[in-house]
């Protein structure tokens, strides 16, 4: 009588993920820094955020587009 | 040994910076953006609103990938051209698609963010960094 025949299976899950930091400065039409904005999605410090934030307000008073532009 | 015991180590972290550069011309470099205000989703293909966002996508193809920190990079700058706009979004993708506002090709990743008030004639340099993480 022979052995019964021994099988494994099975799978390994190695994990892997994406984290995405993005930031951006806005330009003049010379390519002068008008504001540098920063990190706009990712991680930031509290103080970073504020700057962020006074810079797009400022860009935000400066606005020449009419009201719903961009706006549903 | 614990059941979930396993890493993608940092050489196999750096392989996934390099499959995404040896991806040439079709590496996802290529950044578009837009004004729409409707959340990120895995099954985003698109950028949400691209009213008055009829610029090009612009290829920043593999402009400074950092393999040695596991990041894919891309740096590149759009200009308003038609008309101001109020811009929440941007995205990459593998190509620079077609029409005006472009449209085409496959997503890499989409991202929102607070209200850029945008004004003809001036730009906005993005800089994305994809961070290959293995936990």
């Amino acid at each position: 009588m022979s052995k019964p025949k021994m099988e494994t299976s099975g799978s390994i899950v190695g994990k892997m993920h994406g984290k995405t930091t993005i930031r951006a400065r806005v330009l003049d039409s010379d390519g002068n820094v008008l504001e540098d904005l920063g990190v706009i999605v990712g991680e930031r410090t509290k103080e970073q955020g504020d700057r962020t934030r006074a810079a797009l307000a400022r860009l935000k008073a400066n606005f020449k587009g009419g009201k719903n532009h961009g706006r549903r | 040994m614990a059941a979930d015991d396993v890493l993608v180590v940092n050489t196999g972290r750096e392989l996934v910076v390099d499959a995404l550069l040896a991806l040439g011309a079709s590496a996802p470099a290529y950044i578009g953006w837009g004004v729409g205000a409707t959340a990120v989703d895995p099954t985003d293909t698109d950028l949400d609103d691209q009213t008055d966002c009829g610029e090009a996508r612009t290829n920043a193809t593999g402009s400074d990938s950092k393999e040695s920190t596991y990041t894919y990079r891309v740096v590149g700058t759009i200009t308003k051209a038609a008309a101001a706009a109020i811009i929440r979004e941007v995205a990459t993708f593998d190509g620079a698609g077609a029409g005006s506002p472009p449209s085409g090709d496959t997503m890499f990743l989409r991202a929102m963010f607070d209200a850029i008030s945008l004004n003809i004639d001036n730009a906005i340099e993005f800089t994305i960094d994809t961070l290959v993480t293995a936990t």
